[in-house]
C-alpha cells in the first residue's frame, strides 16, 4: 500500500511515520484520538481520484480532513487502518467572477484568506466562517455544516453556495446547480431539479470529496455596529432574542448564559452586530435599541464593539485559556424553547458541583441565533493533563448530548456523536444509510461517521 | 531511544495550552500571511506549531519516543517565532522545540554531521566556522579600540569573519559621535546561539559564561551589539540561563536612532533609492525591535522605504535560522529566496536587512538576486560620508 500511495503523491507526501500518524489522530476538541495508517497531501484533484481508486481496490477507509479544527471529531478515523487526506494544500482561489457576484474557490482555503482577499477587491462573503475562520477550511466547514458568523442574518452555509464540485467514492467528479451544465457558471444552486449540493453540506464527507465551492459575495459593508445588554431574567434576554429574529436586525447574534462577562453581569447576556451600508445600519441599530429596552435589556457600552472586532482570534483565546481541553454539544432549537432545554443542563450541572470544582471542569452555555432558531451551545473545559477531569468530560459530554438530543435539539455537526444523534429521527437515518450504500457501496469515505 | 524527557517536562504547562486551533498553520490576517516557512514547503502537520506541540506532548505522555526520522524533524524548526506571535495563547514552540534538541543531544540521538562540526569548531576555535580566533580581530584593525571600557561592543562570529565592514562602519559611527567603545578582540568567543540551537546547552552555557566573565573583567557596563542572535543571548537567554544579568543589552539600532534625535549623528549625504526592509527574526519577533531600524531609514536623504507585504510581527523568516541553513540547506535557500521574491514585489532597488545571518541567506549565488542588498549598518555609515570599507570575507 505505502509504495502505492508513493506512486499517487511521492515520497514527499506520503508518511506511515508514528510521530506523524498521531497528529492526525485528533481535531480540535477532547475526544479519545485514534491514529490513520497513511497520511497523504493531495496536491490535485486527479490525485484524489487515483487515491480513491486505490482505496476502493484495496477496500481502505479513507478519512477526509481540512484544517482539524472541528470539535466533534469529524476527521478522526472510527475505523482502523484508514488513510487520512490532508486537503489544506488544495487553497487556490480559482477564479472572482463580479458579474455574477461569486467567487470560485479550491475546498482547503480557509475563510480568512478568502475575506482578505475580497476585501482588497471591494467585496466580502456573507458569512465569515466559524470561531475557527483563520485556520478552518471552507470545504470542512460545510462538510460539517458549520455554524458562522452572520447566521442570524443568513443562516446556515448552505445559504450562501452556489455550486459544489464533488468527488465521489468511486472517483467520479460532479458539479452540482447551474455548474452542472458545462456552458454555464456555478451561479445559481437551486436548478436542474434536484438540489444536489444540499446532499453534501453537513455529510461530514461520507458522500464525497468536496473540491471546489463557489460562495455568493457581496459589495464590501459600509458600516458596523456593536451593541451588548445585560438582562435580569434569562426570560427577557428570549424575548430580546426572538425580536432581533423576527425583524431580521443583527447580522451575528450571541447570547451568553453561563459564565457571563464580567462586563456584562445580571442573569443573561446578548451581544449583537450590524453590517451593511450606513443608512441600513443606522436604521437596524434604532430598531435593535428599542427591541432591547421593551425587553428590559440593559446596555453595556463597548463590550459587543470589543467582542465583534476581535471576532476573529479573541473567542479562540478565550476558548484557549478556559481549557484548553474542550468538548461540545451544541444544536438547533426554536428561540422561545431555550429556557425549557437550558433548564435540565443547569440542573445536571448544579447535582455535579463539587466533584466539577474538583477536578477544574469548566462548562458554558450559550446561544447563537441562526434567522428562525437559536443554536444552544453548550462546552465543557478541562485540562487534559488532568487524565480524570479528562475523562469525566468526555462522561459529560455523552450525557448532555442524549439529554440534548432527547429534548428535540438537532444537531448541525455530528461527529462522534452520531450513536445519540441517529436513533432520535425516525427513517431520516434509514435513508441516509441509503444514499451512502449507493454513492459508497464499499464504504470508504469516513466511515461510521454518520 | 527512551529518555526521560525532563527537559521537555520544564515546558509540560506551555505543551498542554496548545488546543489545536490551527492558526499557526497557515493564518491568513490582519496583515499576516501564513505562519510557517516549513510547513509551506514541506505539508505535514509535524512540520508547524501545532504538530511539533502534539509531537511534544506524546513524547511526555510516553506514546512516541525519539527516531532517527523524528530527530531530523525537530531539526527541521526555523525558531522564528512567526507561530507564538499569532498564537491565541501564545504557546512559545520555539523553546519546546529548543528543550527537545536539547534532550536528543544528551541522549545521543543527534546524528547530524554539519552539527557536529559546528559543535567541534566551537569547542576548538570558539566559532562555528572553524576560523583562527587569531583573525577574530583583524576587522578592528587601524580602529585602535581599547580592551577596556564601560560600552563594550560585542561584534559576534557572524559579522567579524563574514561581514566585518558591519564592525567597521558601526565603530567609525560612533568614533563621530564622540563615543568610545571598548571590544574583547581575540578575547571574544561565541556568544552560544549556534549550540542553543543545536541543543549542546552545556556548551552554550560555558560560551555566556566565559564571555560574561571576561566582559566583566573588562570592566563593561553596557553590551552593545549589533547581532540580532548576539542581542538576544545577551538580553534574554544570559539572564534565563545563568541567573544574572550585570550588563544593560543595547542593540545598534536603538543607539543609533537616539544619536540620531540628539543630533549627534547626521545623514548628510543623499542615497536616491526605494529600499525595503526585512526584520530579522530575532531582532523583530523575538527582541520586539521592528521600530528604530525604518527609522533610521527613514532619515537617509533620498530614501523612500516600502514595506514588504508581510512586514515587522508578520515577517517572514530569512531561513537561516534554528540551524535550518545546516541541516536543510536547499530548504533553507529556497525559503530566502521566497523572501527576495516577495522584496521584489515592493518595486524597491535594495533590500535592507540588519543581521549577517539574514545577509548571507540573501547573499548566495544560486540564483539572480536582482536587486541590490545592504546592511543597515553599512548603509548609515554611508550616508553619513564614511567610507565604506570594502572587505571581502576571507574564505
Amino acid at each position: 500500500m505505502y509504495q502505492s500511495l508513493v506512486e499517487i503523491f511521492g515520497r514527499e507526501r506520503v508518511s506511515r511515520e508514528d510521530f506523524e500518524l498521531l497528529c492526525y489522530s485528533r481535531d480540535a476538541g477532547s475526544l479519545p484520538p485514534q491514529s490513520p495508517e497513511y497520511v497523504v497531501i493531495p496536491n490535485s484533484k486527479e490525485e484524489i481520484r487515483r487515491l480513491l481508486s486505490l482505496a476502493k481496490r484495496e477496500k481502505k477507509p479513507v478519512i477526509v480532513r481540512g484544517a482539524g479544527s472541528s470539535m466533534c471529531g469529524a476527521p478522526i478515523p472510527l475505523v482502523d487502518s484508514s488513510i487520512m487526506m490532508d486537503l489544506t494544500r488544495m487553497r487556490r482561489i480559482v477564479s472572482l467572477n463580479e458579474d455574477s457576484m461569486s467567487i470560485l474557490v479550491e475546498a482547503g482555503i480557509t475563510w480568512t484568506e478568502v475575506i482578505e482577499y475580497l476585501e482588497k477587491r471591494g467585496w466580502e462573503l456573507g458569512l465569515e466562517g466559524p470561531w475557527s475562520a483563520p485556520s478552518a477550511t471552507i470545504g470542512g466547514a460545510i462538510a460539517v455544516a458549520a455554524i458562522s458568523m452572520g447566521a442570524a442574518r443568513y443562516g446556515g452555509l448552505g445559504s450562501q453556495i452556489l455550486g459544489l464540485e464533488v468527488i465521489l467514492p468511486d472517483g467520479e467528479m460532479i458539479r452540482t446547480g447551474s455548474g452542472a451544465n458545462p456552458a454555464n457558471l456555478m451561479v445559481a444552486r437551486d436548478c436542474n431539479g434536484i438540489d444536489m449540493a444540499g446532499l453534501f453540506i453537513g455529510s461530514h464527507g461520507t458522500l464525497g470529496v468536496i473540491t471546489e465551492v463557489a460562495l455568493k459575495i457581496y459589495p464590501l459593508h459600509e458600516m458596523e455596529d456593536y451593541f451588548a445588554f445585560s438582562f435580569s431574567e434569562l426570560n427577557d434576554a428570549i424575548e430580546a432574542l426572538h425580536g432581533l429574529a423576527k425583524y431580521r436586525i443583527p447580522y451575528d447574534t450571541r447570547m451568553f448564559v453561563i459564565p457571563l462577562p464580567e462586563e456584562i453581569g445580571g442573569r443573561a447576556g446578548i451581544v449583537f452586530m450590524l453590517k451593511g451600508r450606513k443608512t441600513e445600519v443606522l436604521e437596524l441599530s434604532r430598531l435593535g435599541l428599542d427591541l432591547m429596552k421593551a425587553a428590559k435589556g440593559k446596555e453595556i457600552p463597548d463590550f459587543g464593539k470589543t467582542y465583534y472586532q476581535g471576532r476573529f482570534t479573541a473567542r479562540a483565546e478565550a476558548f484557549g485559556k478556559a481549557g484548553p481541553g474542550w468538548l461540545e454539544v451544541a444544536g438547533f432549537i426554536p428561540i422561545k424553547r431555550y429556557p425549557e432545554v437550558a433548564a435540565p443542563i443547569l440542573e445536571y450541572f448544579a447535582a455535579r458541583k463539587t466533584e466539577i470544582e474538583r477536578l477544574g471542569v469548566k462548562w458554558s452555555l450559550g446561544g447563537l441565533l441562526e434567522t428562525n432558531a437559536v443554536n444552544i451551545p453548550m462546552a465543557l473545559f478541562c485540562n487534559e493533563s488532568n487524565s480524570e477531569a479528562w475523562k469525566k468530560i468526555i462522561n459529560y459530554l455523552w450525557d448532555l448530548t442524549e439529554l440534548m438530543f432527547g429534548l428535540g435539539v438537532s444537531p448541525y455537526w455530528i461527529g462522534h456523536l452520531n450513536p445519540y444523534w441517529k436513533g432520535k429521527l425516525g427513517n431520516f437515518y434509514q435513508v441516509y444509510e441509503r444514499l451512502k450504500k449507493s454513492l459508497d457501496p464499499d464504504g470508504i469515505l469516513n466511515p461510521g461517521l454518520l | 531511544m527512551k529518555t526521560k524527557h525532563s527537559e521537555v517536562e520544564r515546558y509540560k504547562e506551555e505543551i498542554y495550552h496548545c488546543f489545536r486551533c490551527g492558526f499557526c498553520r497557515e493564518l491568513v490576517l490582519g496583515g499576516a500571511y501564513r505562519i510557517c516557512p516549513i510547513r509551506e514547503e514541506l505539508g505535514f502537520e509535524t512540520t508547524y506549531a501545532r504538530g511539533r506541540i502534539g509531537v511534544a506532548r506524546a513524547l511526555l505522555e510516553g506514546r512516541i519516543e525519539y527516531t532517527d526520522p523524528l530527530v531530523e524533524r525537530i531539526y527541521s524548526c526555523l525558531g522564528c517565532y512567526n507561530c507564538k506571535a499569532h498564537c491565541p495563547t501564545k504557546v512559545d514552540t520555539p523553546s519546546v522545540v529548543r528543550s527537545q534538541r536539547e534532550e536528543i543531544y544528551q541522549e545521543g540521538f543527534r546524528k547530524l554531521k554539519a552539527l557536529d562540526e559546528i559543535d567541534s569548531n566551537i569547542e576548538i576555535h570558539k566559532n562555528p566556522y572553524g576560523f583562527s580566533q587569531k583573525r577574530r580581530n583583524q576587522w578592528a584593525e587601524g580602529l585602535d579600540l581599547p580592551a577596556r571600557g564601560e560600552l563594550l561592543y560585542f561584534p559576534g562570529c557572524a559579522t567579524v569573519y563574514d561581514r566585518p565592514e558591519i564592525a567597521q562602519s558601526l565603530v567609525r559611527i560612533l568614533k563621530k559621535a564622540g563615543l568610545e567603545v571598548a571590544t574583547l578582540g581575540e578575547e571574544e568567543w561565541c556568544c552560544g546561539i549556534p549550540e542553543l540551537w543545536n541543543g549542546n546547552l552545556a556548551l552554550a552555557k560555558l560560551l555566556m559564561e566565559e564571555n560574561g566573565r571576561r566582559l566583566e573583567a573588562a570592566g563593561a557596563k553596557t553590551i552593545l551589539t549589533s547581532c540580532p542572535d548576539c542581542y538576544n543571548v545577551f538580553h534574554h537567554h544570559y539572564p534565563g540561563l545563568l541567573g544574572k544579568q550585570p550588563f544593560r543589552v543595547v542593540h545598534i539600532t536603538e543607539l543609533l536612532l537616539d544619536l540620531l534625535n540628539e543630533g549627534r549623528i547626521v545623514f548628510q549625504k543623499e542615497i536616491k533609492k526605494r529600499v525595503t526592509y526585512h526584520d530579522p527574526c530575532r531582532l523583530g519577533r523575538e527582541a520586539g525591535i521592528f521600530e528604530p531600524p525604518r527609522e533610521i531609514l527613514k532619515r537617509i536623504p533620498g530614501i523612500e522605504l516600502v514595506e514588504m507585504k508581510r512586514n515587522r510581527q508578520h515577517s517572514w523568516c530569512c531561513g537561516g535560522g534554528g540551524v535550518v541553513n545546516l541541516v536543510y540547506p536547499k530548504l533553507s535557500i529556497k525559503i530566502a529566496k521566497d523572501r527576495v521574491e516577495e522584496a521584489k514585489e515592493t518595486g524597491a532597488e535594495m533590500l535592507v536587512t540588519c543581521c549577517p545571518l539574514c545577509y548571507r541567506q540573501f547573499d548566495n549565488r544560486l540564483w539572480e538576486r536582482e536587486m541590490d542588498l545592504q546592511e543597515l549598518i553599512v548603509l548609515a555609515a554611508t550616508a553619513m560620508g564614511i567610507e565604506t570599507i570594502n572587505l571581502t570575507p576571507s574564505p
